[in-house]
């Protein structure tokens, strides 16, 4: 008995739930009134953007061959951006064109992505790193200063709540969650991850690995426009620097949830887990009222322990030798 | 057609080798030339070189690092880290060789942690040296309190002046320590033990640690050499800014990395070597200062640089097909 819950515990998920339960307890002890109303629609508002990032950096990495998503970040903010510069702009208000077309312009991203790490065989940091750098350039350039005016669905998504206690922000990180269910139950998941990890193997047995892999770009690229919706939602206005910082926060919070970096082994639950552990962290820093000269000392700290707590066990088993991947 | 197919391969294979690289730093150099005005004197040159040293003693310890298969982006927060202590500690009046020693074995010890969290829980160097860089960057801010503070060595400002030559030699002395540390460099890698262990573990871990030449000291070696020499570049910095300032690292978070990709590296670890990591310093700085010469603005700039570095490393630096992997 004893034994099975051991055994439970050495599951990496498992341990991002313990610490996160207790980051949460920790929370409410330090600032009681967080768990009204109203401040778990602010928190849910200010967690929805890093936990779609996180989930938009989950299919390129699983996809493998070093895969890596720097853009996230950009591509989110430049989806806001676009949100209030141009479609507000251009009196496209409705939510009914306007998220779709958030989505659609994330997917657009995405899929250059992957068109130049499958097609264009780059290497995908320097591919990334190259629209990290485009996207950030012309989002400035389309809005070189922040602005308000956000459509209205961005206040709804923000402001109300289901019942008084379910927050509609949540929607977006609900739906990426059915939509990967939806793509598990058709097939479509295990083909990334066979191609993550051992893209020769998955080519000599038919996969088509280049529409794969530009598959699991785009995909994530939908899910870095949603997370540009939750931006939107969150900030109401566009601002055009806000985007990069989610780039590297995401790529924590995979790994963080247990995802292996090189591909091939991973979900979802682990990275978004990920994220709602960076960002109690965070929480617990500002509302401890640690200065914000140490926020990033402590963060770099309690990120380095968490990441060792919830690293792969060691096996007494002597590791069994492959052949070296993509040499 | 197949034959042309497999002959153009073999043209990519043989060219991603070295030339290519040097045929891609000329060309940019005559669009330089023909584009913008003053961009082929003298001075402009020798202050390009200048530049392309910081990057390339950083891109250094990058390289290595990547040769494991690793990644480090601890590297800007240790350029402030030694911009700021050189800067402060001479500011408070202690000798040179002091402060530059106390320096390196600074960047040394924040790499070693790298290198040996990173190898002893199994971990991804990303995140691990994120969260070092994280922690080291804050200290520095808590130290300076975010503001300009001390001064350089006045033999450093010389040293890293553009106009200023070694000896004979027309350029600064910053440029000279970068092309002989590279050399040296290249040759530990080629020629020695240590080197050839370092592929090793780069190419398969696992088969390195079952031949007994991987492990821990290999990995935490690596990381701390890229420690010591984002130090140093962040010293050599301080003759170039004149004051410690926090941030000056900041550029390099991803231009280090660029740097070893665009002289045709492998980010999967086992593939490369100093020379290609020089060379790409050198391909990006032209860039960068050739779109400073065209009075873009600065947003413009990036959007400009990320489409071009796609496009450079497209033209040598591209995969095999998976089929010919086989």
């Amino acid at each position: 008995m004893n034994q099975r819950y051991v055994h439970a515990l050495r599951a990496p998920v498992a341990r991002l739930w313990v610490m996160a339960a207790a980051l949460v307890v920790a929370n409410a002890v330090i600032a009681p009134d967080l768990l009204h109303g109203t401040r778990v629609t602010a928190m849910a508002n200010l967690l929805a953007p890093l936990a779609l990032a996180a989930l938009a950096g989950v299919p390129s990495v699983l996809s493998g061959g070093g895969g890596l998503d720097l853009s996230v970040g950009p591509a989110l903010g430049f989806v806001n951006v676009v949100t209030v510069a141009v479609l507000a702009e251009h009196g496209i208000l409705s939510a009914w064109l306007g998220i779709p077309l958030c989505v659609l312009l994330g997917a657009l991203v995405g899929a250059v992505n992957g068109l130049l790490v499958a097609y264009g065989r780059l290497q995908p940091i320097v591919a990334t790193l190259g629209t990290f750098l485009v996207l950030s350039g012309l989002a400035l350039v389309v809005l070189p200063q922040p602005r308000g005016g956000a459509p209205r669905w961005a206040s709804f998504l923000a402001d109300g709540s289901l019942g008084g206690y379910l927050p509609h922000i949540l929607i977006l990180p609900a739906g990426v969650l059915v939509l990967w269910a939806g793509l598990r139950r058709l097939g479509l998941v295990r083909l990334v991850t066979a191609v993550g990890s051992d893209q020769r193997a998955a080519y000599t047995s038919g996969v088509h690995v280049p529409v794969v892999r530009l598959g699991a770009y785009t995909l994530g690229g939908v899910f870095a426009g949603l997370a540009g919706i939750a931006l939107t939602a969150l900030t109401d206005s566009a601002d055009p620097t806000a985007g990069k910082q989610y780039t590297l926060m995401a790529i924590a919070a995979v790994a963080l949830g247990g995802n292996a970096l090189s591909g091939g082994r991973g979900g979802m639950l682990g990275p978004l887990l990920g994220a709602v552990v960076l960002f109690l962290i965070q929480l617990l820093l500002s509302s401890a009222q640690v200065s914000s000269l140490w926020i990033q000392v402590v963060y770099g700290v309690i990120l380095l322990v968490a990441l060792c707590l919830n690293s792969a066990p060691r096996s007494g088993r002597r590791p069994r030798v492959t052949a070296a991947q993509g040499v | 057609m197949r034959r042309v197919h497999r002959w153009s391969t073999r043209l990519q294979g043989r060219l991603a080798s070295g030339p290519a690289q040097i045929l891609a730093i000329v060309a940019v150099f005559l669009i330089g030339r023909s584009a913008v005005v003053g961009y082929s004197d003298w001075t402009s040159i020798r202050a390009m070189a200048v530049l392309a040293a910081f990057l390339g003693i950083a891109a250094m310890g990058q390289t290595l690092v990547v040769l494991v298969g690793g990644i480090d982006l601890s590297v800007p927060a240790l350029i402030g880290a030694g911009n700021v202590m050189t800067a402060k500690l001479t500011g408070q009046g202690m000798a040179s060789p002091v402060v530059i020693v106390l320096v390196l074995v600074a960047g040394f010890a924040v790499g070693a942690l790298n290198g040996y969290v990173t190898s002893r829980w199994n971990v991804p160097a990303l995140v691990v040296t994120l969260a070092t860089g994280s922690v080291v960057g804050g200290i520095v801010l808590l130290w300076t309190d975010a503001t300009l503070t001390g001064s350089a060595p006045s033999w450093l400002t010389r040293f890293t002046s553009s106009s200023a030559t070694t000896g004979p030699l027309p350029l600064a002395p910053v440029v000279v320590v970068w092309l002989v540390l590279a050399a040296a460099a290249e040759f530990v890698l080629r020629r020695t033990t240590a080197g050839r262990k370092l592929y090793a573990q780069g190419v398969n871990p696992r088969a390195a640690r079952l031949m007994l030449v991987g492990g821990r000291s290999v990995n935490t070696l690596a990381f701390a050499c890229s420690g010591t020499l984002a130090a140093l570049a962040g010293t050599l910095l301080t003759g170039f800014t004149g004051a410690g300032l926090f941030d000056v690292g900041a550029p390099y978070l991803f231009s280090a990395v660029a740097a070893v990709v665009m002289g045709g590296n492998s980010l999967l670890g086992g593939r490369g070597d100093m020379l290609r990591c020089a060379l790409g310093a050198v391909i990006l700085t032209e860039l960068t200062t050739l779109l400073v010469g065209f009075s873009l603005s600065a947003a413009a700039q990036q959007a400009v640089l990320g489409a071009l570095i796609v496009i450079v490393v497209a033209s040598y630096g591209r995969d095999q097909p998976l089929g010919s992997q086989i």
